[in-house]
């Protein structure tokens, strides 16, 4: 249970990392790192595919990350096609941490600069859904 | 272990218009692209007696086939695996010729791409169980976000990084006016490429390959056979193929800027057809450039460029039909479309037509091995081949 409302569109409902709604709901954007191997982990999982244990604690994202691609969807798949032009975006956190997702609406393209500084944060979105997107710092 | 080196011969292929084929159904294209390679090889339908039939969009099982060429009662399997199909519908029909169960076996790879969903659409199912999860994500942006990761990884700027996108579409082109099955035959200059309308930041209209309709077809056999069929036969000296495992996901330190799955199955096919030094040893390859990133990066996976140096054999012109390594001599997806399980078998006719210096205005100086390259899908998840051919 749980990601019923992430995203734009449907998501699965059932994911041992539901959690995730919950932080996502209480302001925080969170990942999962391994307790054994110490292995971090976004989108969280729990179970290390590194060492394949299901010790899993949750850490929160804080600070700045660094964009380190992008692109502009022009013409959106299906599904879509109403959210289209939006920007999506590579951002790297530190301690192994990627993080794929939107850039958020009030960064226009002109203003993107590749290593600029970002950050991430839970966003709500029509019809009570959630998800998280990057912004300014 | 032992490999597929010589074990396997080419003896027909054939390969209709690729385009917008409006007037005709799959197994109309099936039927033009069999009896070329029938014609070729010198054969009847009867002789066949296994087939491979690759194809993402147009039906399925292997009645397809069995039905468009009236085959009696033979084996006939149906192949999906992206844009790598043709090619593995290729090894399928290889892999039964070297294993003594049959001595003839055809392969086909077919789409209508144009009148299924608008074309390529961007509606993407792989890999993904469509119960589980709507993917934002289209094919040209997700490329695109490889090559913008490119520019971030080696400091390249738009523009520089966009002219070396131009000059690889320029000689794609160039290539693909000598290419009478091409869907585009026509000259770009670098100007066109880097000003075309953006499909998805910093991809534009011509960085991107085509929308099309297509088949191809071999015809392969034992090498013993092939002597009593024809002199300019061609051998299969190796035949790769890799499928990632969502390693994208799983691994946090996954780069976006190399493709695993084409590294692995370079190293695969290099060892099976003992090729140690690819840039010295392959003479032209056909690579998969649905997008001008993708073409970049694949020199580099191939082991033609040095990680990162991509683009000075570009500037350099290695890879133009004068260079030292002429890759899509054909015009490669950019002119013929990708018609995703045709596509594999497109590249193959050219490379067979190189070896045999069949190649007309294209045709090559030297060419004792070729390549073909097709990858598809999306990052952790690519369905990869490379192929190896040579001359008896």
């Amino acid at each position: 249970m749980g990601f019923e409302n992430f995203g734009t569109v449907s998501f699965t409902a059932e994911a041992k990392a539901a959690d995730f709604i919950a932080y996502l709901e209480a302001g925080k954007v969170m990942a999962t790192r391994c307790r054994q191997c110490g292995a971090s982990y976004f989108p969280p999982k729990m179970d290390c595919p590194r060492c394949l244990l299901s010790d899993m604690e949750w850490f929160e994202i804080k600070g700045n990350g660094k964009l380190s691609s992008y692109t502009v969807v022009n013409y959106g798949p299906a599904g879509f096609e109403a959210d289209a032009p939006y920007i999506l975006a590579l951002g790297e956190f530190g301690d192994g941490i990627q993080i794929f997702g939107r850039l958020s609406r009030d960064i226009e393209e002109k203003d993107i600069e590749l290593g600029m500084s970002l950050m991430v944060s839970p966003v709500k979105l029509p019809d009570d859904r959630i998800a998280y997107e990057f912004r300014r710092t | 272990m032992k490999g597929i080196k010589d074990r396997v011969a080419i003896v027909g292929m054939g390969c209709t218009q690729f385009g917008e084929l409006w007037d005709k159904n799959h197994r109309d294209l099936v039927v033009d692209a069999c009896y070329e390679a029938f014609e070729d090889a010198g054969i009847e339908p009867k002789d066949i007696q296994m087939a491979w039939y690759g194809s993402r969009e147009t039906g399925f099982t292997g009645t397809q086939l069995a039905s468009a060429l009236k085959l009696e009662y033979i084996p006939v399997s149906r192949v999906e695996n992206f844009c790598a199909g043709g090619t593995d519908t290729f090894r399928n029909a290889c892999y039964a010729v070297a294993s003594g169960v049959c001595d003839i076996a055809l392969a086909v790879g077919v789409e209508k791409c144009k009148d299924h969903s608008g074309g390529f659409n961007l509606d993407i199912l792989e890999p993904f169980d469509r119960s589980m999860v709507e993917w934002d994500l289209p094919p040209a942006s997700q490329f695109a976000q490889l090559a913008t990761r490119y520019m971030y990884h080696y400091g390249w700027k738009y523009e520089e990084l966009k002219r070396i996108f131009a000059m690889i579409d320029v000689k794609n082109h160039h290539n693909g006016t000598m290419s009478p099955n091409a869907q585009f035959r026509r000259e770009i200059t670098v100007e066109q490429a880097m000003n075309a309308p953006i499909i998805s930041h910093p991809l534009g209209l011509l960085d991107a390959c085509g929308v099309s309709d297509g088949s191809a077809a071999a015809i392969v056999t034992t090498p013993e056979i092939a002597k009593s069929m024809r002199k300019d036969y061609i051998l299969v000296k190796a035949i790769a193929l890799t499928n990632g495992a969502g390693q994208a996901i799983l691994q946090p330190e996954y780069d976006f800027i190399h493709f695993p799955e084409t590294v692995a199955a370079a190293r695969n096919a290099y060892k099976e057809a003992e090729i140690t030094n690819p840039r010295q040893e392959i003479d032209c390859a056909e690579v998969h450039d649905c997008f001008a990133i993708t073409e970049l990066i694949t020199y580099e996976d191939l082991g033609f460029s040095p990680r990162g140096k991509g683009p000075e054999d570009v500037e350099a012109g290695s890879f133009t039909l004068t260079g030292n390594l002429p890759v899509n001599s054909d015009g490669g997806l950019k002119c013929f479309g990708h018609p995703l399980s045709a596509s594999g078998l497109r590249m193959i006719y050219e490379i067979y037509h190189q070896l045999q210096g069949k190649a007309g205005p294209r045709q090559l100086k030297k060419v004792d091995i070729g390549l073909t390259h097709n990858i598809g899908g999306i990052c952790g998840f690519f369905n990869c081949t490379v192929a190896v051919f040579g001359k008896p």
